[in-house]
């Protein structure tokens, strides 16, 4: 008892305390599945819940660099469609005359959402308009390019390599669950272990320390644009192998369910917090209240107050958890 | 402290789990307790839509009639949550499913999938392209284009240089292309004068229809009457014809939904919401349940791609309406 008490203690002095609610969510919710459903906690099943977070997990650390950064990025979901129908068109019927085998079609899909995303930077970090507008009316625009360059139609007939993307499996693990893993793994190590990443936990904690301390905080923050840019093209191109093709209105209203993740894994609406373990966990607990209630045979309708109703109830007890251990 | 509110967030938590399952399990599972109490899947387009609310009411009274347990979900018309909800299915092993193939092109990825978890896959009115389902229902929607076609010309007298504005189709919705290739190819062979012009907004909601009617009638008041592929399109377009006191323009829908009937009924014989292609979601469920009980005795095989089971529709105009009130 005294033991788990000191691993307590020790916990509590670290910035993975406000997990702890979260954490308690996704036990208790996983009891009362399995104690509804056997199959919830399944090998399979969880393969297949972490088939399903892949595109929006990866949306979420997408979305964390900006966020942690103190700003925001609403224009991910367009971004996740425009990679993977980009990538799609360069590797089938071709894109304004470019067509490149698969690989070659993902790092060119990979480079214009960059650009989109260098767009963004530059704004934010160059102009005082919000962050929030401008990736709002990048949203809009960049959707609208989707729709443009696919012709308002979904783009099919993808090649195999393009198709095992999103149904292969090493070990019965996903090959797109794996790629998830890394990508994860990267983002943390980044985030937690580089100067870069201090300094993007600086900006977004104080801007004008950051600025007075010599940090170049306008070009961390375009970098964070970039990154995210990337990470959404990512997250698209798996989201168009796993469904077999790129729809124009694709990830339509993933955006809401990144920032969803985001905010029950602890990253801050303000900026300068944030782990990407949270981040994890959010993501799979997006994923597990719709395989949960699906598997539970709820309706989609009961689903939609349910999600609601735990995301705020998790960003509560995390936010709470917070000040409290300030104190 | 810390201590109670955990407790108490994790009640409340319990709870409202509990209280949403009893919830659906009222609204969308039932059983007879028959001795085969197999799970039945059925996945609309969108529930938000006439058509979808209707097949899925009475395919859960022909699921229970024959004692099986019904499960609906709604994908919401997209195809990344059908995927999801499709893969969860698998996960579940239900017995069957009936679904709309919302992305034509991809379904029959998923069929195979389906199939390969040995569950029985029907899809009805969008079928996959591959034609791999266990069975396919679904309408004749060129048929219903030129029906409507020629409901339009009816109600214009044949008016030879009419100006006819269509709801443009959705490329990624098969049947849109359909009705509207059968809608067109009637009007260029039989009225090659008449100007049809092609257009569609970015919201296909009702209001986002309404909208796009009043801007279309700006842009073209000289417009006869207005073609609209499915119910909301229809239905929209003549509020906003309304809104802007266009009453001399004719209105031509599709799916003839219980609201555009009333609708007709409520504007007399001599309505300017002159028809509406009739498909009848009950056929439709009656047929899809029907089939899945024949795959299920192994009564039923598909030939092929080619073997859909097709239904005619039927055009119900206003001033006929002593016959289908």
């Amino acid at each position: 008892m005294a033991g788990l008490r000191k691993i307590i203690g020790k916990m509590r002095n670290t910035k993975y305390w406000e997990l702890s609610g979260l954490i308690v969510l996704i036990i208790t919710y996983s009891f009362i599945i399995q104690l509804n459903n056997k199959t919830f906690l399944s090998f399979a099943n969880i393969i297949n819940i972490l088939s399903q977070i892949v595109v929006f997990g990866i949306l979420s650390c997408a979305l964390a660099f900006p966020m942690i950064n103190g700003t925001f990025d609403l224009s991910i979901s367009s971004l996740c469609a425009l990679g993977g129908t980009t990538s799609a068109l360069i590797c089938t019927k071709g894109l304004y005359g470019i067509k490149l085998p698969f690989a070659g079609a993902i790092i060119v899909s990979i480079l214009i959402c960059a650009m989109f995303g260098a767009i963004n930077g530059t704004i934010i970090s160059r102009t005082k308009i919000p962050p929030f507008i401008v990736t709002l009316g990048m949203d809009i625009t960049i959707r609208g390019v989707v729709y443009i360059v696919s012709n308002n139609s979904p783009v099919g007939y993808l090649p195999p390599e393009y198709l095992a993307l999103g149904s292969s499996t090493i070990y019965k693990i996903p090959i797109s669950v794996l790629i998830m893993a890394l990508i994860f793994l990267i983002v943390s190590l980044v985030l937690g272990r580089t100067s870069y990443g201090r300094k993007i936990y600086a900006n977004g904690g104080n801007y004008e320390a950051s600025y007075i301390s010599g940090v170049n905080v306008k070009g961390i923050r375009f970098s964070t644009y970039v990154i995210s840019a990337v990470l959404a093209a990512i997250a698209g191109i798996l989201m168009t192998a796993r469904v077999g093709s790129a729809t124009p209105n694709a990830a339509d209203s993933y955006a809401t369910t990144a920032i969803s993740s985001c905010a029950m894994g602890g990253v801050s609406l303000s900026g300068g917090t944030g782990t990407v373990l949270g981040i994890f966990l959010g993501s799979a607990m997006m994923g597990m209240i719709t395989n949960g209630m699906n598997l539970m045979r709820i309706g989609s309708n009961w689903q939609m107050i349910m999600k609601g109703a735990l995301m705020i109830g998790a960003v509560f007890y995390s936010m709470w958890i917070t000040n409290t251990s300030k104190r | 402290m810390k201590k109670l509110l955990t407790v108490f967030l994790v009640v409340v938590l319990i709870v409202v789990l509990c209280a949403c399952s009893n919830a659906s399990k009222n609204e969308t599972v039932t059983t007879t307790g028959g001795d085969s109490e197999k799970v039945i899947a059925v996945l609309p387009w969108d529930m938000a839509e006439e058509f979808a609310t209707a097949f899925i009411k009475a395919a859960e009274k022909e699921v229970e009639a024959k004692g099986w347990k019904f499960v609906t979900y709604d994908p919401q018309g997209d195809w990344n949550k059908c995927v999801q909800i499709l893969e969860d299915l698998i996960v579940q092993k239900v017995d069957g499913i009936i679904y709309t193939a919302i992305d034509a092109g991809a379904a029959g990825l998923m069929v195979d999938k389906v199939k390969e978890a040995n569950i029985p896959i029907i899809d009805y009115d969008a079928l996959a392209e591959k034609g791999n389902s266990d069975a396919s229902v679904a309408c004749d929607d060129y048929k219903g284009g030129v029906m409507a076609a020629e409901a339009v010309m009816e109600a214009l007298n044949g008016k030879e240089d009419a100006t006819v504005i269509i709801y443009e189709e959705d490329p990624a919705i098969a049947t849109s292309g359909k009705r509207n290739n059968g809608f067109t190819d009637y009007l260029d062979k039989n009225y090659p004068n008449v100007k049809y012009i092609k257009n569609r907004g970015l919201d296909n909601t009702r209001d986002g229809c309404r909208a796009w009617a009043v801007d279309m009638y700006t842009a073209y008041p000289e417009v006869d009457a207005i073609f609209a592929y499915w119910g909301d399109g229809a239905l929209g377009a003549w509020n906003g014809l309304q809104q802007v006191g266009a009453s001399e323009v004719y209105v031509v829908g599709y799916d003839a939904t219980d609201e555009q009937r009333q609708l007709m009924l409520d504007q007399g014989p001599d309505s300017k919401f002159f028809a509406s292609v009739a498909m009848y979601p009950e056929q439709f469920a009656e047929k899809t349940v029907e089939l899945m009980g024949l795959i299920f005795e192994g009564k039923y095989e598909r030939k092929g791609p080619e073997d859909i089971v097709v239904f005619e529709p039927e055009l119900i105009r206003a001033k006929d309406y002593k016959q289908w009130q």
